[in-house]
């Protein structure tokens, strides 16, 4: 799986928040990237959760992980429990294109910190992510250099 | 009507001009007589007019005689007060009368067609009656008023007169009779050569007929009774090709030649006296009249028996051929036989019209199904056949009856009756009527068969069709209840793209708020926003073409691109149920003619059984594998496997209705999908596979021709 980095060019000193974006919908992907770039923040993208894992380690840990329930080969769901082994700190919001609710509590049962319905809207996404980077900075895990 | 006619030719002409015509006959033929006579001797050696008033007699019905005769009478009167007392004109036009009434009458009494001389029976009536009897007893009257008013020598009259008239009665009436009743259409209907060889015989006699009167009115030959000989030929080809109408007619102007030369005095026979000489003439030429008669009647008579015979072979041969006819004909060319073979039997009863009748559905009336006629002019009779006949009337006929005007036959199988065989306004060339109805019910009997063939169809057409709407009809509400189990999954493929357009939109709102904006990648946004309404799109016709209701639409199809839409408007469903559907797709396009909506859904239902079967089911790999490709015997064949908990049941019995080992659902769907397959004239089988799990094999038959068509298919998909 490929995965590629958004950068916007500095304007501020203080680093911006990393958000990485697992979907395997690729004009999903994209669309959520763009709204979170143009808010400010830095954005990987990884088109499946086996990429994800294959992230390279020296990489730096994201502020927030935005994963797509249901996805060819492993789940979001699967990922989740599998970060939650590795004793991962970095706060997870599920997202799922189906809009039934036993989805959405699935997802909270495996310590995602919000799940999101789509199609989402640019607000919602933004205040969720806002909200999970911004426990993310107090709990610190931002600057853990542990990889996924 | 045409046997009207023949029974009165005269029936055409006004009731006065008919009489006139006769009147007319007789003035010239009596005029004729005068001259064929020797003076002072009151009897013609030939005296037409009786002969005429026979014929007369005999071609006119009897009511009608008092006004034929009245006309004769004055003709007579015109002609004979000029040389004879009123008193004996009366009297000898009552000899001549009687000698008429008696022919017309004997050959009316005893002969079975008294206007036709084609039989021996018919011969020798007018031989007894009009050649004989009637001149003979005639005779005794006429003698009898010539020697008491003129004082001739009674049996000298009454033996010139006999003879005389006897030879004028067998050579006139056969004659007149056969050129009147028939001779013209005889003649419209001969063919180039008859006519020629006529034309030869005429030609002939007249060159004999006239070197002999040069001759002996210049020599007063004493060997002519060896040339007389020379007739015998001409009388012999007569009676052999000519029958009894053109013997007695060659006959007539031999006689007619010879008389005129005999009262002239050109004929002389051994030195005898001329009156004597032609005696001897008319005697011989009645002795050769009886036997050349009788001989042309024999032939024609043979003629007729092979005439008959042949016509009724060719009739067994058509009805042999017509019997086959409908056996390995296909239901829908059934209607155009029909039309062909009324066409071919009307032509050979010579009918005017020929109808088909079948009994209407309501079971209450006949109504014409297909009819032909003769001519374009009069059309054969159309809609119902007649109200006052109720097919249980026609069921009560035993062979045939009346209608219309028409020769009706019914048409029955066993105790039920059918329809009807009509046939109108045949002649059948002199077929009798009972014949001509008996050979209708032979018709009608390979009719009867091939109408109850028809109508079985028909009935098997109908059931067929009431049985394929049943089976739509399910086939769409089974379809219907199918996406209502796939709502959350299509959600999830509307979602998706939704969700691209919605997040590129307001993405590239905020980016329109920078300065300066990314044009490039607002561009981008854009085509992504289009991609995502397309796909969309696509997702919508797809559930649209799998809900279509509608009657069964066959197109080519190609089975891959099919798979391949139906597995993108489950992949969300598996996916949610953990489970991937991989696809293994002949390389070449795969066509098939069918119904694109139902092939879908059997391939929908074969996919969600897989799914159902793979669900929970601890020893599942989460993979359907879906494969198409072409059978030894090229058929189209698509398999579904999946490694669930497998068949449990034989393959016959999961695909009965109403069996299910699910929790949910009624044991529709491969029911269904059987039936669907079926009506593709394709086939369909389960079974456990070595590994675990059940494969499904779907065998189309495979629409090779439409190679060709690949681009429209191609077209039709998108």
């Amino acid at each position: 799986m490929s995965s590629f980095r958004h950068r916007r060019p500095p304007e501020a000193s203080r680093p911006k928040p990393l958000v990485c974006i697992v979907d395997d919908d690729s004009s999903v992907r994209r669309a959520l990237s763009r709204i979170l770039i143009s808010s400010g923040y830095q954005v990987e993208v990884f088109g499946s959760a086996a990429a994800y894992l294959d992230r390279p380690g020296a990489g730096v840990l994201p502020a927030c992980l935005l994963v797509d329930i249901h996805m060819p080969g492993q789940s979001g769901l699967a990922l989740c429990r599998q970060l939650a082994a590795l004793s991962n700190t970095v706060p997870i919001i599920l997202v799922t294109a189906f809009t039934d609710l036993k989805a959405r509590t699935s997802g909270v049962d495996t310590g995602a910190v919000d799940v999101l319905m789509k199609p989402l809207d640019a607000d919602i996404l933004l205040q969720a992510v806002g909200r999970a980077v911004g426990h993310s900075a107090a709990t610190g895990s931002s600057s853990s250099k542990v990889a996924p | 009507m045409s046997s009207v006619k023949k029974v009165t030719p005269f029936a055409g002409l006004d009731v006065l001009i008919a009489p006139a015509l006769v009147a007319l006959a007789y003035f010239v033929s009596a005029h004729i007589g005068f001259a064929l006579r020797f003076p002072p001797a009151t009897p013609s050696v030939m005296w037409p007019p009786n002969a005429i008033l026979t014929v007369t007699l005999l071609l006119t019905p009897r009511p009608h005689w008092w006004r034929y005769l009245l006309a004769a009478f004055v003709a007579h009167l015109v002609v004979e007060l000029q040389f004879i007392s009123p008193l004996l004109v009366v009297v000898l036009f009552a000899t001549n009368c009687s000698e008429s009434l008696i022919a017309a009458s004997f050959l009316r009494r005893f002969s079975d067609s008294p206007r036709r001389f084609d039989t021996l029976r018919r011969v020798a009536v007018l031989i007894a009656g009009a050649g004989f009897l009637a001149p003979f007893l005639s005779s005794f009257l006429d003698a009898g008023a010539v020697s008491l008013f003129l004082n001739e020598s009674y049996w000298s009259v009454w033996r010139t007169r006999f003879l005389s008239n006897m030879l004028t009665e067998l050579t006139i009436v056969p004659a007149a009779v056969f050129v009147i009743s028939g001779g013209a259409s005889l003649l419209s209907k001969a063919s180039r050569m008859r006519l020629i060889e006529g034309g030869a015989l005429v030609a002939g006699l007249l060159v004999v007929l006239s070197t002999l009167a040069v001759e002996s009115s210049l020599f007063a030959a004493p060997d002519v009774p060896l040339r007389r000989i020379f007739f015998l030929p001409f009388l012999l080809w007569a009676a052999v090709r000519f029958g009894a109408g053109g013997t007695s007619l060659v006959l007539l102007v031999i006689a007619s030649a010879v008389m005129w030369m005999g009262t002239r005095g050109h004929l002389t026979f051994l030195a005898m006296r001329p009156e004597d000489t032609i005696r001897a003439v008319q005697l011989f030429l009645i002795l050769q009249a009886v036997p050349l008669l009788c001989l042309a009647a024999v032939i024609d008579e043979r003629q007729q028996t092979k005439d008959t015979i042949d016509e009724r072979l060719r009739f067994e041969k058509l009805l042999a051929h017509l019997s086959r006819a409908f056996v390995w004909v296909a239901s829908a060319d059934l209607d155009q036989r029909f039309q062909q073979w009324l066409k071919l039997l009307g032509g050979f009863f010579k009918a005017d019209h020929l109808v088909l009748l079948r009994v209407s559905a309501d079971r209450k009336e006949l109504e014409v199904i297909h009819s032909w006629s003769a001519s374009a002019e009069s059309p054969g009779p159309t809609g119902t056949w007649d109200p006052h006949l109720s097919p249980e009337g026609l069921r009560k006929v035993r062979r045939w009856t009346e209608s219309r005007g028409y020769l009706l036959c019914p048409l029955t199988i066993g105790d039920r009756v059918l329809g009807g065989l009509a046939l109108k306004g045949a002649e059948l060339g002199g077929i009798p009527r009972a014949e001509r109805a008996r050979r209708l019910e032979l018709v009608a009997e390979v009719f009867a068969n091939a109408l109850q063939r028809k109508q079985s169809e028909e009935e098997r057409d109908r059931f067929e069709f009431s049985n394929r709407q049943m089976r739509d009809e399910l086939a769409h509400a089974t379809r219907l209840s199918m996406m209502g189990e796939l709502t959350a999954s299509l959600a999830h493929e509307l979602n998706q793209p939704l969700t691209g357009i919605l997040g590129n939109a307001q993405a590239a709102r905020r980016m329109l708020d920078m300065s300066p904006p990314d044009i490039d990648e607002l561009r981008a946004i854009l085509s992504d926003i289009i991609a995502d309404d397309r796909r969309a799109g696509e997702m919508i016709l797809r559930v649209r073409n799998l809900v279509r209701k509608g009657a069964t639409e066959m197109k080519p199809l190609d089975m891959n691109v099919l798979v391949k839409d139906v597995a993108r408007l489950l992949r969300s469903d598996a996916m949610m149920r953990n489970l991937d559907i991989r696809l293994e797709l002949a390389a070449d396009p795969l066509f098939v003619k069918g119904d694109h909506a139902q092939l879908q859904q059997v391939i929908v239902n074969l996919l969600l059984n897989a799914m159902d079967a793979m669900a929970n089911h601890p020893g599942s790999d989460g993979q359907i594998v879906v494969r198409s490709g072409l059978t030894a015997d090229r058929s189209v064949e698509v398999s579904v496997r999946d490694s669930g908990i497998g068949l449990a049941q034989s393959n016959d019995r999961i695909f009965e209705p109403f069996f299910t080992t699910k929790a949910h659902g009624m044991g529709m769907g491969l029911s269904i999908t059987r039936s669907i397959v079926e009506a593709h004239e394709g086939s369909i089988r389960g079974e456990n596979c070595p590994g675990g799990g059940a494969v499904f094999y779907v065998v189309l038959p495979s629409q090779t021709s439409a190679r060709g068509l690949s681009a429209e298919a191609t077209r039709l998909h998108r």
